[in-house]
């Protein structure tokens, strides 16, 4: 033993009367060192806390894992009043790789006479059990509480303050639990039946957060009872579920079926998990009841689930999730439906395939309209073919008839409007009238009395006065051919009725031919007018229906056109009907070599729409002359073809709202003076020129520059340019 | 000289698609016919001579006054949607609903001289109809003879 150990044993030996401190079974260690930290005497705890065997030496600091902190005890004796205790609640220490944790105190040994420290004495308890407790308590990711009776929290661990929102577990304990429930009720009601049961295990409760957010956890509560048995708090876990809760409340309101498939012992597919969504598609009440169902049974035939596993088969070899296949299934109930799946495989460690996950939707009412969609364009498409044959039909009927009826004055007279044509009714209304008027001068009074009563004889005057005065009737022609027509048959009627012998016959005879003669200009203009009118329906009709069965069409592609030859076909197409309007193309090229690359029946269709238009909306310029300029010039990378037509105005608002280009719509101006139509022309053409790349536009303005601009009395210029972009060169 | 029935028509096809059933009506002799083109017309000719009979086309263009311009574009700037037609019905016959409230209302203006010549059939403005009080109602089909509007005044007699 070193000198000056041994004379420091001795001073101690001087302090404490024995060692008997040192020489017993207490359960705390109790040891001494010199002032140099050397470990002079100690006790069996302490041997058995620091493993210590035969001779008692080294220094406490040896075993200490953090030395600063027992240099920091010691410092704090140095400063500390006499005979005072130091204590450090927690001392790490190292024995022998393991890891040990003491209560530890110390003080100073002084010697009586001189004052003098000559030592130090310390204790320690051995409390790494309840450190290594305590560390789980504080590290655990589960919140640990203790209420008191009055729920009031106790104690609380590091993670259920931060559950709530807390930075430590200080800011929530002594606080009433209630201060954290959202719905302080519920509160009441837990307690009230961790107090009757005894406990509860996995209870969702919603907390607030300090923030004032809210936290969903899944609370485990035992009851703490008094000795007599009386509720005397409760204890716990809680887990914070509430992204749990989020997904889970995601997954339930998503209008969309989930569903998990795994591959049972047998190679059968089973589902072991849905979403309410997915249970209610099948008609099943509850998600639970479909769990543990093999696929195959909601299929309702083998063939259609074949369809299923060879689609996840070929996702499987492509490497690929099944993505959009439509299935027929059916549900509990028996009701059809058709759903839109999609899957991805899942596989385990290995690689092999265990299963799968996917979402459905409900597509029955989407493919029950797609395919009335479909039926009812078929029969649209038929019906407008038959109503393109009726139209055919109609005007065909009218061409033979009218050429029965020779000789037709109105033969060479295209270009007039119908309403032009009554012109040719004056001759012949006059030549009648003449007649009639001598009905009147024929024989006497009583002779015309025996041939028709008095009333009829009034009639007979009113169409003659009608005939005279036709003009004061209507302003419109139409109205003249219509009143003509009836007075003539009223006449022919009235003859009729005239017993042979009772009147002269010349004059009944040629009133009878003039009649007849007035009946077959109007009946040959009405003819001309059926010609006009199916001649206008012709195109927009075929142009209706190439535009509703386009999209049942095999796709067409694209091909390169002269742009000059697309305008010469369509002028082509419309050169009958412009010339029964009397209207001629005036076509101009800047640039007679200018191409384009389209779906020609598309675009084809979208000019023949503006050309239409053109001609059906034009009158006759002051000069007497009916005509369509179509131009076409380059703008850039881009060809615009202009079709510009003197005529029928298009309100500025119809033009700036973009009316004009909504499917359907027809101007308020465009009946003018009976102009039929779609109102899928120009929508059409604005839809066809979208889908090539370019654009279209109208404009109408008067015609006389200077004139008001919403005076809709007088003519305009309108211009459709329908822009295509131009072919690429290389 | 003989007094004529006043009739006007509001109908803007009178002169195109209907003009056969025109000739009938004047060659009659017992009626005095005006053809009205547009709801802004007709309401000008009702408020300025008296009729006997109006008969009213349900999908009528606006004509020139704003404010069936507005009402037109206000029920889609179409004459199928917009049935400018019960609008002005509505104008003359119910002017506390009405859209277009005029300044003046003849005192002759009243239900039973009104009827409704259209392409709807009934059933699809039944309810406004007979809130309207206006009992003869003949819809436009291909059937319809020459002498359509004749029938429709001996209905109203």
């Amino acid at each position: 033993m070193p000198s000056d150990v041994s004379a420091s044993l001795d001073v101690i030996a001087k302090v404490f009367l024995d060692y008997s401190i040192f020489n017993n079974d207490l359960p705390v260690g109790i040891y001494a060192i010199s002032t140099e930290g050397e470990l002079l005497l100690c006790n069996k705890r302490v041997r058995e806390i620091l493993r210590l065997e035969g001779e008692v030496t080294g220094r406490i600091t040896d075993f200490c894992q953090d030395k600063g902190v027992i240099r920091e005890a010691f410092h704090e004796l140095v400063e500390a009043k006499e005979g005072t205790w130091v204590e450090k609640h927690l001392l790490a220490l190292r024995v022998r790789d393991r890891e040990v944790f003491v209560h530890h105190h110390v003080r100073v040994i002084r010697d009586d006479e001189t004052g003098e420290t000559i030592g130090y004495l310390g204790c320690m308890v051995d409390i790494t059990a309840e450190h290594r407790y305590q560390r789980i308590f504080e590290d655990l990711p589960v919140g640990i509480y203790q209420l008191d009776e009055e729920d009031r929290v106790i104690w609380a661990n590091p993670r259920l303050a931060d559950i709530l929102g807390y930075l430590a577990p200080s800011e929530i304990e002594n606080r009433p639990v209630k201060d954290f429930y959202a719905d302080t009720a519920k509160a009441d009601s837990f307690r009230e039946r961790v107090r009757s049961e005894g406990g509860m295990t996995h209870h969702r409760v919603e907390l607030r957060r300090k923030d004032g957010k809210l936290a969903v956890a899944s609370v485990f509560a035992r009851k703490v009872a008094s000795s007599d048995g009386r509720y005397a708090g409760r204890e716990g876990a809680m887990i914070d579920v509430t992204d749990e809760e989020r997904y889970k409340k995601v997954q339930e309101e998503l209008p969309l079926g989930l569903y998990e498939v795994r591959i049972n012992d047998k190679g059968e597919d089973v589902f072991i998990d849905c979403n309410q969504q997915f249970a209610a598609l099948l008609e099943f009440d509850d998600a639970e009841d479909l769990k543990g169902r093999k696929v195959k049974d909601i299929y309702p035939t083998e063939a259609e689930y074949e369809k299923l596993r060879e689609a996840i088969q070929q996702g499987v070899e492509k490497d690929r999730p099944l993505h959009g296949l439509r299935v027929n299934v059916q549900g509990k109930k028996g009701k059809g439906i058709v759903l839109e799946v999609n899957a991805r495989t899942k596989r385990d460690r290995e690689g092999r395939i265990i299963g799968r996950v996917g979402a459905v939707r409900d597509v029955t009412e989407e493919v029950e309209l797609n395919r009335k969609v479909a039926e009812l364009t078929r029969d649209i498409g038929a019906v407008l073919h038959t109503l393109s044959s009726t139209l055919v039909n109609v005007r065909q009927s009218a061409s033979v008839v009218m050429q029965t009826m020779v000789p037709d004055p109105l033969e060479d007279a295209k270009g007039i409007q119908p309403e032009q044509m009554v012109e040719f009714l004056s001759a012949p209304a006059k030549l009648f009238a003449e007649s009639l008027a001598r009905l009147f001068q024929t024989g006497d009074a009583a002779g015309r009395a025996r041939a028709l009563p008095d009333e009829r004889w009034a009639v007979l005057s009113d169409q003659l006065d009608l005939l005279r005065n036709y003009e004061k009737l209507s302003h419109n022609p139409m109205v003249r051919l219509s009143t003509f027509r009836e007075a003539a048959l009223k006449v022919l009627s009235l003859c009729d009725e005239i017993q042979r012998g009772t009147f002269p016959r010349e004059p009944l005879r040629q009133l009878r031919m003039d009649a007849r003669e007035l009946l077959r200009i109007c009946n040959l203009i009405t003819l001309h007018q059926v010609d006009d009118l199916t001649l206008e329906l012709d195109m927009p009709v075929r142009s209706l229906r190439a535009y509703v069965l386009s999209g049942q069409r095999q796709e067409e592609s694209r091909t390169i056109w002269q742009v000059r030859e697309l305008v010469s076909k369509t002028a082509g197409e419309l050169h009958e009907f412009a010339r029964s309007r009397g209207i001629e193309f005036r076509i101009k090229h800047d640039d007679q070599e200018l191409q384009v690359n389209i779906v020609v029946s598309d675009v084809l269709r979208a000019l023949s729409n503006l050309l239409h238009n053109a001609v059906k909306y034009s009158w006759r310029r002051p000069s007497g002359t009916a005509w369509v300029s179509i131009r076409t010039r380059q703008f850039q990378t881009a060809v615009h073809i202009e079709f510009e037509n003197y005529g029928v105005p298009i309100p500025k608002e119809e033009i700036d709202q973009g009316l004009i280009f909504q499917s359907g719509f027809r101007g308020r101006i465009s009946s003018d003076r009976k102009r039929t139509g779609t109102g899928f022309g120009l929508f059409d053409a604005s839809q066809v020129a979208r889908e090539v790349g370019g654009s279209l536009s109208i404009k109408s303005h008067p015609a006389s520059p200077g004139r008001r601009e919403d005076d809709y009395k007088q003519p305009f210029l309108t211009t459709a340019t329908l822009v295509l972009p131009l072919k690429k060169i290389g | 000289m003989k007094i004529k029935t006043r009739v006007l028509w509001i109908e803007d096809n009178a002169h195109s698609d209907y003009v056969h059933t025109v000739g009938p009506v004047l060659v009659d002799g017992r009626y005095d016919l005006v053809i009205a083109e547009s709801a802004s017309e007709g309401i000008q000719y009702v408020t300025e001579q008296e009729f006997d009979a109006v008969i009213v086309d349900l999908r009528l263009p606006p004509g020139d006054d704003r404010r069936w311009i507005t009402v037109y574009n206000h029920g889609g700037s179409n004459r199928t949607n917009a049935r400018l037609g019960l609008e002005v019905l509505h104008a003359l016959l119910r002017p506390r609903d009405a859209k277009v409230r005029l300044e003046f209302i003849p005192k002759w203006v009243e239900p039973k001289r009104f009827a409704v010549f259209t392409v709807e059939p009934k059933v699809e403005v039944q309810s406004i109809i007979e809130m309207l009080d206006v009992n003869v109602y003949v819809q436009k089909t291909a059937e319809v003879s020459t002498r359509v509007i004749l029938d429709i005044l001996q209905a109203l007699a």
